[in-house]
């Protein structure tokens, strides 16, 4: 976060590409969590930082976000590292049931 | 009367009289349904300090305008009574398919009053109502009652049953209904149980008429799209409550050996995905339920299948009794369901006789030779039996609820007997998390989360912040959130998928041709909010605030290990939190409301 804003920026999938010279992470939040990226559909950022260290830089609390999905599996670990071309789906849970 | 099924049946059990009354439209019109129906009969009909078991305690059941209609999630319906575990007010939403025949049977409520001589069940068919007698199906498990009436009556008749527990009046006895659905908490099933009626089978075939039903199709129509073009619609479908368990360890929000902690550390077995690919073999849906949020199990090891468990049962009969294996929990789940208690108060009473029996205040003696240590498995099954029999000295403790256990065993035990007005505390660790907090201190029917939940807003907040607005938070919580309760809906498609609620609004005027806005609807939620605490008050001399404290647990014992190890709520601001709560609402300091507010709410015919 610099100044409060967003590290990375949502730019549209096709211009973002071209700015790294690996495949990119997709970071694709779901229901509520859109809300902390002013409902943009998804986030571009770059490979190798955590999870936990990825939400941050988007400026989403990581500890709000209760599921993860990195490549359509489930991932508990928010310590884990994100490998190019990953695809992390978060969701948080705002009822409770 | 548009969108209601025109009638409620008043059954008396003693007489075996049977009556339709009309369904009043000033009621309809004040009190909407569901939960405000039951409310208003409560307050009006069951005399003061009546007995929660005796004749003079009513049964209420009520549905609401959504019931059986064009609405996501319209399969609830509400149980209400005079508790027998706390002494106050109870209500227990259930799910499935129960309420919609009872709307098509045209039934807005069904009130059950006075107890019968013998074992009977309540047979319903459109205007056909009689009790039959069910001293065959008297013993029997509530699954087992369930398959033997509908093989006797057709699968389309809908049957609520109580098992063992609620017959032997366990003071948190549940009612149940479509093999896995119930009516939990505060001892509904108890209740019904003391007017000896195992079940109630009903089937319903009349139309509902509507006011507008062009508009009601779009509407109703307009909702579902919303629901089916939520992205987080599959992720909800395939795991339902139990996305949040690793969550709520991860956060230590986990009940763990009696709430001692919030993180498990056996708690990854116990994980949506592991027990979505272990033991869950569908998914299971209420009716009309866009997002079925109900998982259907196979226990290989026991040879048995269970719906479920759900977030709340993993949590209390799992890691809260330190217990790790999810094959496990789910055959104390189906324990649980076909005895018929509630799984949350059975998993809060197990864990704290397993902490004092670890301290050594319980000794074999007292546990009829059982090795009550936390992880034991067979202890923990051996205990759900006992408590639904009321057998041996450990069942009869046991079966009066965690708070009465305590004051009879004493010796220090109060202090973590996890509840609150009586109710155990439903599966959320509350160390410093201070908008669950108060959520859980001033819930209407004790320690519940479903009025208000606000672990997320918690930490988003920032989880130690004692602050007005967290209260107001709550507050509002309080009032929307159990609008679901009262309109006969799920709440879920709003509280986690999200949708908009002002797609509501134009349903419901089309469906009762009354225009009624969210904040209308909430203003009818504070109404009720405030009866039910005028019915503490009229019920329990001495009621206020001592009744709304936590367990000490959450001020005088940090947990030592875990995502909040070290971390915990002053005295000093849970009091605090107190203040602010009781100021908001208009309250005096005893948690009392003022003339005014009842006044400016028009409840004044209801003061103490």
């Amino acid at each position: 976060m610099v100044n409060g804003e967003q590290e990375y920026y949502p730019y549209p999938l096709f211009i973002t590409h071209s700015f790294f010279s690996t495949m990119p992470v997709i970071l694709r939040p779901v229901g509520h969590l859109k809300s902390y990226l002013k409902d943009q559909a998804e986030l571009v950022v770059p490979a190798g930082r955590s999870i936990r260290e990825t939400l941050r830089a988007a400026g989403i609390p990581p500890e709000v976000v209760a599921l993860v999905v990195v490549n359509d599996v489930h991932q508990t670990d928010k310590e884990m590292v994100l490998q190019d071309g990953d695809v992390v789906r978060i969701m948080a849970v705002i009822g409770g049931g | 009367m548009n969108g209601y099924g025109g009638s409620i049946l008043r059954v008396n059990l003693s007489t075996g009289t049977i009556t339709r009354e009309p369904t009043s439209l000033e009621l309809a019109r004040d009190f909407i349904g569901g939960r405000g129906f039951g409310i208003y009969f409560l307050t009006k009909e069951v005399p003061v300090h009546a007995d929660p078991l005796g004749p003079e305690n009513k049964l209420i059941i009520s549905n609401g305008p959504l019931s059986g209609m064009l609405a996501p999630g319209g399969g609830k319906c509400d149980w209400t009574c005079k508790s027998p575990l706390t002494g106050g007010y109870a209500d227990a939403s259930m799910g499935g398919h129960f309420t919609a025949e009872m709307k098509y049977a045209g039934l807005d409520s069904i009130i059950l009053e006075g107890q019968s001589s013998k074992p009977v069940y309540l047979f319903i068919e459109n205007a056909k109502a009689e009790l039959r007698d069910a001293s065959s199906l008297w013993g029997k498990g509530a699954i087992d009652t369930e398959v033997e009436l509908k093989q006797m009556h057709g699968e389309p008749y809908q049957v609520a049953a109580i098992g063992p527990g609620g017959e032997n009046q366990v003071l948190y006895a549940c009612i149940n209904h479509d093999y896995g659905r119930q009516a939990g908490r505060g001892g509904v099933g108890a209740v019904m149980g003391s007017k000896k009626l195992k079940a109630i089978v009903l089937h319903g075939t009349n139309s509902v008429p509507v006011a507008d039903p062009e508009a009601y199709r779009k509407a109703g129509m307009a909702l579902y799209k919303a629901c089916k073009a939520a992205d987080n619609l599959a992720d909800w479908t395939r795991y339902g409550t139990t996305i949040v368990v690793s969550w709520c360890d991860e956060v230590g929000a986990l009940p763990t050996r009696n709430f001692s902690a919030g993180s498990f550390e056996g708690g990854k077995t116990l994980y949506g995905p592991v027990m979505r690919e272990q033991i869950v073999i569908t998914d299971k849906g209420c009716f009309g339920c866009p997002c079925p949020c109900g998982k259907y199990s196979n226990m290989k090891r026991y040879g048995t299948r269970v719906e479920g468990p759900e977030y709340e049962t993993i949590g209390m009969l799992g890691s809260d009794v330190g217990l790790s294996d999810i094959q496990d929990v789910a055959q104390a789940n189906l324990l649980c369901d076909d005895l018929g208690i509630d799984s949350i108060s059975a998993g809060g009473c197990i864990s704290w006789a397993m902490e004092a029996y670890e301290k050594g205040v319980l000794t074999k003696e007292d546990t009829d030779g059982l090795d009550l240590r936390f992880g034991n498995v067979e202890a923990v099954f051996t205990a759900i039996k006992k408590i639904a029999a009321r057998e041996g000295k450990l069942g009869a403790l046991l079966s009066e609820g965690s708070k009465r256990a305590a004051i009879k065993v004493g010796k220090g035990t109060q202090d973590y007997a996890i509840q609150i007005k009586g109710m155990e505390q439903s599966a959320y660790a509350i160390h410093n998390a201070t908008a669950m907090l108060i959520s859980y201190m001033t819930c209407d029917v004790g320690a519940h989360h479903n009025r208000a939940w606000a672990i997320t807003y918690d930490l988003q907040v920032g989880r130690d912040k004692v602050v007005p607005e967290k209260v107001a938070r709550v507050i509002w919580l309080q009032h929307f959130r159990p609008m679901f309760d009262v309109l006969g809906g799920c709440r879920l498609q709003w509280v986690e998928l999200g949708i908009d609620r002002d797609l509501y609004v134009p349903l419901l005027e089309a469906i009762t041709g009354i225009k009624r806005t969210w904040e209308d609807l909430e203003k009818t939620g504070e109404r009720i909010w405030n009866l039910t605490r005028l019915y503490w008050m009229r019920e329990i001399d001495g009621f206020g605030r001592s009744w709304d404290q936590p367990s000490p647990r959450f001020y005088t014992e940090a947990p030592i290990s875990g995502a909040t190890a070290g971390q915990i709520t002053r005295l000093e601001d849970v009091q605090k939190l107190l203040d602010m709560y009781y100021e908001q609402r208009g309250w005096d300091a005893e948690g009392h409301p003022t003339s005014s507010t009842l006044e400016k709410l028009d409840l004044l015919e209801f003061a103490i």
